[in-house]
């Protein structure tokens, strides 16, 4: 065998397989934010680097499509280049960095700040899509309590976070309760990015390949951040604009610039950020 | 599957990987927008009893893991079950109570509540029903709501068999469980997921 | 300084330049061949097909080169090229019990039908440093006198639970790779999954049930090593064909004996299978896959080894080695969130501290 020029699918996946994962795609669709279990395979990338993620956009994606890849909302860190670069070697489609002219979005951490249009599909890699997870290890307990409607115990979670520290410390990966019926994790984006999935125009599918797990948030769909009536939820904030490009009310990057702890604060969303600071420059030299 | 047919099935995709891609976007597209109709391109032929629309679908979703529950004249039709074997392998399913997949026209639509309906734990091990809305049912008009859906929309549905608002009410109310739908004609698709609500309206485009 | 962070592509190409050179050592030696990796490395092969599920031993040496000796990254490639195969079909079950060893031992009696057969084993070489020698054996003693498993002869009196209960109606097992795991398994799953499995986590947790947590009184009941056939039963043809042969360790521990009011007391059974050369791991595996079975036998479930969620989400190297690992990515997003927090959080405390010096001011 070995002997053998080694000789891998279009695509990577098998047509089974794609199949296999597309059935379980229209269940995630038809149930919001319940996570269907799916026969996860092993592809080229180690698991947890977004095995799910990879696997869910090498079942959708085809010619007409565009890819663009983001880690930590940036185009160019190495994981997102790596992924990128994966499908362009094994499905040879087209890909971007603006967030518009994309049709298919793999997104690790961040939603872009660009608002999503309709029929884009964002592609999140989840590490752990239980949310109940760090409250209840077990899976036959955590799926009885999905049954059940009980999330009694996340609530409980974030009125003691509230007791001991005065505000809900969740920060990222923060709960939402889809359709007002199941509990989901959003995966780890910053707390700051949930609201732009409560009716949001596009719709957001989660891999989780290690766990074995998809789920998704149609269009148009209820998604609410849990919270109480007297400690509502609260996106974080950032007080100051983006040191590159000016922009407030985005998420912005800690970069640390000496060693006595200076610090600039920039766009995480590197095609947001190169664009406005691109447009600023524009009006500048035509003024 | 059993066949008493000798003749070779009509040839399935010609390109499979391609366009079993775009048909499943378009299916995709039609759950995550229930009850607007997208554009599907079947096989150049199918078997009359199939249609292109429906052998869309089958090649696109079905294989050997998936259980298919035929209506009568497609059960009874060997062009339909050899071709289905052929390119699918999907199991044919003697009872439409466990079946994956139920393909029915709006004539033969079995009760939606005999249909897997999957449990509390597992809502997701539900049927798909796949109706074939070449020959129409006994038709309505719809408001619908629901995940999907921006506000309401109004879906005009020739294909609506008779006591299907009823039965889709039903389904409704099972929510986590309870089954979907796609509706094929040759070569457009529409779903209903089982998270739509629909309502009545009457030919004034009044609710009734 | 923002373009630091750039650049990415470059980045991956030279790394993975530089890792090519330091897995070539000193050029002026010869570069080591896949055939001597699979003919010299017999055993790190075995550990790579066993827990890379693909027997394919020139495939797995040259995993094992590609990664510079790196076993899980080495599983991982051979899962990964694993996955993308066709199916044409399912093999019958191999037949362990015609399988001629090459070794076979038991502790449990001191002598049995077809003899005990020491074969090629560390067990008793002194660990001394020494040159090696390459010279086979004068006298193999690999007559074909039939070996029946040491467990069918316990069997056969019925001294020990048999290899499926009586009401065992052989359905098809399931299949870890092809469907989705749901807890709670069954024992062929489980065994799917400890069979690829991390030796090192099986080894651990077996010999943590030998210390007590969740003991099994187990007895080498059998372990042999040896080839057995492989045959595929084609609907077309109406008999087995045989495919080639396969080098197996197979293990058959026997355990704690249970019994009540309705059954006599009879031994129980921890079973390990493993592709080539992998006693160690087939022994942990057996212990573990015994431990697993507790619910069946009403024992208490108290010891990490007899908790089925705990052990099989855990056991696979690929998926452990993955999340660990994974660490290394980019994590600023969610750790600008914390960092927020925490700064929120000691504003909160410092300025309640000021206002409580005030009310005592």
């Amino acid at each position: 065998m070995s002997a053998q020029q080694i000789e891998y699918n279009i695509g990577y996946l098998d047509e089974q397989t794609k199949r296999m994962i597309r059935r379980t795609l229209l269940k995630a669709v038809a149930i919001p934010g319940f996570q269907v279990p799916f026969a996860s395979r092993e592809v080229p990338l180690p698991r947890g680097w977004g095995t799910g993620g990879v696997q869910l956009t090498a079942a959708i994606i085809g010619s007409d499509d565009v890819l663009k890849v983001i880690d930590q909302g940036a185009d160019d860190t190495t994981n997102a280049v790596s992924i990128r670069a994966f499908f362009n070697l094994v499905a040879g489609v087209p890909t971007t960095t603006r967030t518009e002219d994309a049709t298919i979005i793999q997104t690790r951490h961040r939603i872009p700040e660009t608002p999503l249009g309709e029929g884009q599909i964002m592609v999140y890699q989840v590490p752990i899509p239980e949310p109940l997870r760090f409250l209840e290890p077990r899976e036959t307990e955590t799926r009885r309590m999905h049954a059940l409607n009980e999330y009694g115990l996340m609530y409980v979670k974030l009125y003691e976070d509230i007791a001991k520290y005065g505000h809900i410390a969740k920060t990222y990966d923060y709960p939402v309760l889809v359709n007002d019926r199941y509990l989901m994790a959003p995966s780890p984006t910053p707390s700051f990015d949930n609201p732009k999935l409560h009716q949001s125009q596009a719709l957001h599918i989660f891999g989780a390949g290690r766990e074995k797990r998809i789920y998704a948030i149609p269009p148009h769909t209820d998604v609410e951040s849990l919270g109480f009536e007297d400690y509502p939820f609260e996106p974080q904030s950032f007080d100051q604009p983006c040191a590159i490009c000016g922009s407030t009310g985005v998420y912005l990057d800690q970069i640390i610039t000496d060693n006595a702890g200076g610090a600039m604060y920039a766009c995480s969303d590197s095609d947001h950020c190169e664009r406005t600071a691109a447009r600023a420059d524009n009006e500048e030299a035509a003024s | 599957m059993n066949t008493t047919s000798t003749a070779v099935p009509t040839p399935g995709f010609a390109d499979p990987p391609t366009e079993g891609q775009r048909v499943f976007r378009a299916i995709l597209d039609a759950l995550a927008h229930p009850g607007r109709s997208y554009r599907i391109a079947g096989p150049a032929q199918a078997p009359e009893a199939l249609g292109t629309g429906l052998a869309a679908v089958a090649l696109t979703l079905f294989d050997e893991e998936v259980s298919v529950w035929l209506h009568r004249t497609a059960a009874e039709n060997p062009d339909v079950t050899s071709y289905l074997a052929f390119h699918t392998g999907a199991r044919v399913a003697t009872g439409h109570g466990s079946a994956n997949f139920v393909l029915a026209t709006p004539d033969t639509l079995p009760a939606l509540d005999e249909l897997a309906l999957g449990t509390d734990d597992a809502p997701h091990q539900s049927a798909t029903v796949v109706l074939d809305a070449r020959t129409p049912g006994v038709g309505a008009r719809f408001t619908a709501t629901g995940p999907g859906i921006d506000g309401q929309a109004e879906i005009e549905a020739p294909w609506a068999p008779a006591g299907f608002l009823a039965a889709w009410t039903r389904n409704g109310a099972l929510f986590p469980r309870g089954v979907d739908l796609l509706v094929a004609s040759d070569d457009r698709v529409l779903a209903l997921p089982r998270t739509t609500r629909l309502r009545a309206v009457s030919d004034q485009g009044q609710e009734a | 300084m923002y373009v630091a962070v750039k650049g990415g592509e470059k980045a991956i190409a030279n790394a993975h330049a530089l890792l090519a050179k330091e897995g070539r050592g000193d050029p002026g030696i010869p570069a080591i061949g896949r055939d001597a990796v699979a003919g010299q490395l017999p055993v790190l092969v075995s550990r790579v097909m066993t827990e890379g599920s693909l027997y394919d031993p020139k495939l797995a040496a040259r995993a094992i080169l590609q990664c510079q000796g790196d076993v899980l990254e080495a599983i991982t490639l051979v899962r990964s090229y694993r996955t993308t195969l066709p199916r044409f079909g399912y093999s019958e079950p191999i037949d362990t019990a015609g399988l001629a060893p090459q070794r076979r031992v038991s502790a449990t009696f001191k002598d049995i039908p077809g003899g005990q057969q020491l074969g090629a084993t560390f067990d008793y070489t002194h660990r001394l440093f020494a040159d090696p020698t390459g010279d086979g054996p004068t006298d193999t003693g690999a007559d074909a006198v039939p070996m029946p498993r040491v467990s069918d002869l316990l069997g056969s009196d019925a001294l020990l639970e048999p290899d499926r209960a009586a009401d065992w109606t052989d359905p098809e097992p399931a299949d870890l790779t092809r469907e989705p795991t749901v807890f709670p398994m069954t024992r062929a799953e489980r065994l799917q999954g400890l069979a690829r499995g991390d030796e090192g986590f099986l080894l651990a947790l077996g010999y943590s049930t030998q210390r007590g947590y969740g003991s099994t009184h187990p007895f080498a009941g059998e372990i042999r090593v040896g080839e057995v056939e492989v045959e595929f039963d084609a609907p077309e043809l109406g008999f087995p064909v045989p495919l080639g042969r396969i080098e197996v360790t197979e293990c058959q521990m026997i355990n704690q004996f249970t019994g009540n009011a309705d059954t006599p007391a009879q031994f129980t059974r921890g079973y390990g299978l493993v592709f080539g050369r992998g006693e160690r791991k087939a022994m942990s595996m057996s212990l573990v896959d015994r431990a697993l079975r507790a619910d069946e036998f009403q024992e208490r479930i108290v010891a990490p080894a007899q908790d089925e969620e705990f052990v099989l989400s855990h056991a696979d190297n690929v998926q452990a080695a993955g999340f660990v690992e994974h660490l290394k990515l980019p994590h600023y997003v969610d750790f600008q969130a914390e960092l927020h927090l925490i700064r929120r959080l000691r504003r909160d405390f410092h300025d309640n501290a000021g206002s409580k010096r005030e009310t005592n001011a």
